[in-house]
């Protein structure tokens, strides 16, 4: 018999990712299921929904910590962004560094402290991991379409670049953190 | 107040109920997808069953792992003397809110 193999990043990021419910079970379900229905994209789509439902059956069940995660992701993630604004551009101008390297360097810093932040979240909060880091990444999306347009000058698809991405960062941050034990019932 | 299911949680549980001993993810998935003619998600079962267990109205228990499944085990599902009461319960009521509707009389099965 042949095995079909699932995506095996999109089964890295469901372990990663996987709140409460997900568990080895579903994720046998999932392999079991793919041998008969040997799709990528059905797979994806499921591996989506077992994320989106996870995380939002654990915001639900455990608001104070999204709302923790929240505030501690966007703090780890504003302190970094914060010294790079607040830093005088003619301090900067004196830096001996090609202009290219220096907007490198500050989008480095930009997606680095959301990468970050969601890292520590998923480090503090790791029981919670999925609803601590989807929380993080919908408010970083949220905070930065209400400030960012007012601090850059950037255009809608530009603003929806970055902010997508930065949440990716921070999701992409969440999922380094080690996977935990599952409990199982039974 | 008593809670009252969902008709996806109403289906799980008579889908558990035809299964027997063969109750588990994949299974009860197909099921309802043939039963009801829509695809449900495999977290959206998983969620259901988390929730009915939380009430009692289910219980599980681990199977042994498989190669077919990537070498982890099946979550089996039974359902509970509880359970069964509920799916009764909702038929009875479902039955009751039907006959009701004149225009539909005769049509239950």
């Amino acid at each position: 018999m042949t095995i079909h193999r699932p995506p095996r990043l999109a089964t890295w990021i469901l372990r990663r990712l996987g709140s409460t419910i997900i568990e080895d079970a579903l994720v046998g379900d999932l392999f079991e299921a793919y041998q008969t229905r040997p799709s990528p994209f059905w797979y994806w789509r499921q591996v989506g929904a077992a994320i989106g439902v996870g995380a939002c059956r654990d915001v639900w069940h455990h608001l104070p910590v999204a709302l923790g995660a929240i505030v501690t992701g966007l703090f780890a993630a504003a302190v970094p962004v914060w010294l790079l604004i607040a830093t005088p551009a003619d301090s900067l101008a004196n830096v001996p560094l090609p202009l290219w390297i220096q907007i490198l360097a500050a989008w480095l810093v930009v997606f680095g402290s959301a990468l970050l932040s969601g890292w520590l979240v998923s480090l503090l909060f790791r029981a919670h991991r999925a609803a601590a880091v989807l929380s993080l990444a919908a408010a970083i999306v949220v905070t930065g379409a209400i400030l960012l347009p007012s601090a850059a000058d950037l255009g809608p698809l530009a603003l929806g670049s970055v902010l997508l991405l930065d949440a990716l960062a921070a999701v992409g941050g969440g999922s380094l953190t080690g996977v935990r034990e599952r409990t199982v019932r039974g | 107040m008593k809670r009252h299911n969902g008709s996806l949680e109403l289906m799980i549980m008579l889908v558990i109920m035809r299964l027997e001993d063969a109750a588990y993810g994949v299974p009860i998935s197909r099921e309802i997808e043939e039963s009801a003619g829509r695809a449900v998600a495999m977290a959206t079962v998983y969620a259901s069953l988390d929730r009915l267990e939380a009430r009692g109205l289910v219980t599980s228990k681990l199977g042994d792992p498989t190669p077919e499944r990537g070498g982890r085990a099946k979550r089996l599902f039974t359902i509970t003397a509880a359970g069964i009461r509920e799916v009764q319960d909702a038929r009875r009521a479902l039955t009751q809110l039907w006959n009701r509707l004149p225009q539909l009389k005769g049509q239950l099965s």
